[in-house]
This record gives C-alpha cells, structure tokens and sequence, in this order.
C-alpha cells in the first residue's frame, strides 16, 4: 500500500512501455493455463487480461528477472483478491522489497541463473543436517537432492502445493516477518513428516508423501504451531551466514 | 557427493519390476507433461506450466518382462536450464522433446541434448528424440527427415507423436522400456565378456574407454 501510494504512475507506465516479444509470448502461453479451472481465469475471463497486464507490467519494472514460471501463480492467487495495481504492489513485496518490517529478498530465485533458488535449497538442506538429522539421513539414504521436493515450494512460494487458505496464512507471515518464513514452513513440513520418511521404503513414496501432505494441508495450525515453536531458533544472522556459505559452494562449482 | 549413476532395482525380488528413470527434457510448451499425462492417464487437456519438476510412475509389460518406469517431467521455460541437471542424476533414459511446428523448439532440443551430456556419459542414458504435434502438421516447421537425421547423427532414437490424438505415444515409451531392459540384459552378461576381452586385448580395450 505504501509503495502505491508512494509511486502513483509507475504502474501505469511499466504497463505501457513495450516487453521483448520472447518474454511476452511466454507470459501469454501462461496466463491460459494458470489455474484454468478457477472462474477468474476461465476462457475469456476479465482475469485473464489483469494477469497479463500484472506479469507485463512486472517483467518490465524488473528486467533483470523479467518474467519466471511460477511467477503467474503467485500473480494469479493476489488478483483473486486486489486490483491490477495494488496486486502488482504485492508482488513486488513478496519477491523484493526494503520497505516491510522485515526484509524479503528472492528476486534471484528468479533470475537468468537461479542462483538464489540454489543457494536457499543448500541452505534448507544446511539446516535439515542441523535440526532434523534423521531427515538428513534417511534422504541420503535414497540419492535425494532437495530441489526435487522443494523448488516449486519456493518459486511458487507454496501457492501451488497447498489450499488456498493455507498459502494466505503463510503470506500474512511472509509479508510480516520476511523471507525467513520460508525455511521455517519448509523445516515444518519435513519436521511433521519425519516419521512417515524414515517408514518409506522408495524414492517414489518419499515425493508422494510431500505431495499429498501439502495438498491436504486445508487445516494449517498444525503446521504453523511446528513452523513457530517446534523448529527452534532461527536467526536472521544465521540464515545470512548459510546463504554466503552456499553461494560461495555455488560459485566454486562444488554445488 | 552424489551417485553420478544410480542402478536400477536389483531383480532378486521378482513381484517387484525394475524401475528406470526417464526424463522428459524440452522447451516450453512443446508438450512434455501432455505426453507424460497421455502416456500415464490417457487424458489431454490444459496442463499447467511445471514448475521445477513432476513426477509419475507407470508399469511396462514388454513381452514377457515388465519394468517401472519413473518418468521426472520438467520445466521447459529456458530459465530453468540452470537447475534441470539437479534432475539428471541417475536417469537410465532421456525423451528429449521438441514440436514439429517450431524450429526453435528443434534447435533448442539440440542445446539440452549438450546439457544433458555435460552431466551424464552417453553410454549410460538411453535418448529418444520426440517430435510431437503432428496433428499441427499444416504448421510444421522441421521435417521428419530433419528430425531423423539428427538423430542419426547423434545416435538416438527417433519418433514423431501427437499427445493431442494419441498418436504413437504408448509406442515411445515401449520402444524407449524395450531398449532399456535389453541395454540391463546386455550389462548384466557384459562382466564375464570384459574379462574375456582384457584377457586377450587389454591394452586395446582400455585405449578405448579412456577415450570417453
């Protein structure tokens, strides 16, 4: 809200400069196929265009990131609830702001490289080891590398994975607290599957397990009382310090 | 850290088949989940961008044998180049996608068949080359010829399909699970035949390997 009020005419003129063809033949690709079955994005719904004009509109405010599958979801699930502009807003909290209480910063999630997405998975995978040590293990039992159970978690910021009411809950705290939420959801949820992990006998009941766990997730206090007083400290600093370690394993090309 | 090869199931346990993985690898939009969807479910319809990775298992009988195919389906949008490797590991086959009515698409195919060397040797993952919407045939833009060449020259295998209408997509699964169960077969007796060899042509043998 802030930041609309703050730059009234900066929405209005991303929405009208021009995009590269390639990026928005992508966007258009998309938008028919982000959550067709919900009525605001049907054929021919009004919805359809707010989301072009939102991703149009966000891929030139950010060209470094211009515009990342994943990125119509979580547009998607905020025009459910705003106009264009404030929706747009939004976004650009959720993926890079300064102007929250609490700083969130992934935009290189959703850069050319997806550096940041690798990094914050050899970080989840960090704490894991520290935390959950039976989850470490029994996922190096099976050759597991977490991107294949978390990446779309954190690109979509969960909105694909659980209801929609669960993924409002974890945004509230997202805006409130910054990007620390997501390790702590994500801890969460391997913290309440630890028992039916180490039960599982194939890499194929371990993806299941996540998948299904998620989309049932309709009841979400379990999950935010694990997320809060179940994982234990998790400073700032500390997050900060694994995110330099991990993009300097990155950077020598040991990860 | 990781395994660069993960085998496939032993067999001792024989009502469980071996399982392989199979990913499906290609540029947005070509028709990667809607082959995988064809192939598992037997349904089209509007599928969803994939967003990092899906995953589906489906059973194989060939002839008398049958085998588990885990099939990995991943993004396509090309900013996901840079972590679709993380998905590579351990895979015995590749479906290499593109569609018939783009040459971009075509070329692009032939950039993640390099990435997909990069991480595993060509001897130890089994490739097919898809081209697939056939049913636009009146927009196509790469030949059947053109496909098939390439895929000579690359030695893989080759196949045009339409998820849309069913066309020839059971067959790529079979023939890549066919292949795949006979590459198990030929390793499983190889062993005793590299003994052999290095009895009588070791130098030869080994001059060999290390130009891989």
């Amino acid at each position: 809200m802030v930041l609309y009020l703050k730059y009234p005419t900066i929405y209005e003129k991303c929405l009208n400069s021009e995009l590269v063809p390639r990026v928005l033949s992508q966007i258009e690709l998309d938008i028919i196929r982000t959550f067709p079955h919900n009525k605001n994005y049907r054929n021919n719904s009004p919805g359809l265009t707010q989301l072009k004009n939102v991703l149009h509109a966000f891929a030139v405010y950010k060209p470094k990131i211009n515009y990342c599958q994943s990125m119509n979801f979580i547009a998607a699930i905020t025009l459910i609830f705003l106009k264009e502009e404030l929706a747009f807003w939004s976004i650009v909290q959720l993926i890079d702001s300064d102007y929250l209480r609490e700083k969130i910063n992934i935009s290189d999630y959703y850069n050319n490289d997806m550096r940041g997405l690798r990094r914050d998975i050899l970080v989840i995978g960090d704490l894991i080891k520290k935390k959950l040590p039976a989850v470490h293990i029994r996922l190096r039992e099976f050759d597991i590398d977490l991107s294949w159970i978390c990446s779309e978690w954190l690109l979509c910021l969960f909105c694909t994975s659980f209801p929609i009411t669960t993924t409002l809950r974890i945004w509230d705290c997202l805006f409130y607290e910054g990007d620390k939420i997501i390790f702590r959801i994500t801890l969460a949820l391997f913290k309440m599957n630890q028992e039916k992990l180490i039960q599982s006998n194939s890499l194929e009941s371990i993806l299941l397990l996540f998948k299904e766990t998620t989309r049932n997730m309709v009841e979400c206090d379990k999950l935010m009382h694990t997320a809060f007083n179940e994982i234990g400290v998790l400073k700032k600093k500390k997050i900060k310090k694994l995110r330099v370690k991990a993009d300097n394993l990155i950077k020598s090309g040991a990860a | 850290m990781a395994q660069a090869h993960r085998t496939p199931q032993p067999r001792a346990v024989p009502s469980q088949p071996r399982a392989f993985k199979l990913v499906l690898l290609g540029s947005g939009s070509v028709g990667k989940s809607s082959l995988a969807l064809r192939y598992v479910k037997n349904d089209f319809k509007n599928i969803l961008p994939t967003v990092g990775c899906a995953f589906f298992t489906k059973v194989v009988d060939v002839g008398t044998a049958s085998l588990k195919l885990e099939i990995w389906d991943t993004a396509g949008q090309e900013k996901y180049h840079s972590v679709c490797h993380l998905y590579f590991r351990g895979a015995n086959a590749a479906l290499l996608v593109y569609d018939i009515t783009s040459k971009d698409s075509f070329l692009k195919a032939q950039q993640w068949l390099k990435d997909l060397e990069k991480e595993l040797h060509p001897e130890e993952v089994l490739v097919m080359l898809v081209g697939n919407k056939t049913d636009l045939s009146e927009e196509r833009e790469v030949t059947f010829q053109e496909g098939k060449e390439f895929a000579e020259s690359q030695k893989l295998l080759f196949m045009e399909t339409s998820a849309k209408l069913n066309y020839q997509v059971s067959e790529v699964f079979s023939a890549v699970a066919q292949e795949l169960l006979q590459r198990d077969d030929r390793e499983d007796q190889a062993p005793q035949e590299d003994a052999a060899v290095a009895l009588n042509e070791g130098p030869a043998r080994q001059a060999k390997c290390c130009a891989h």
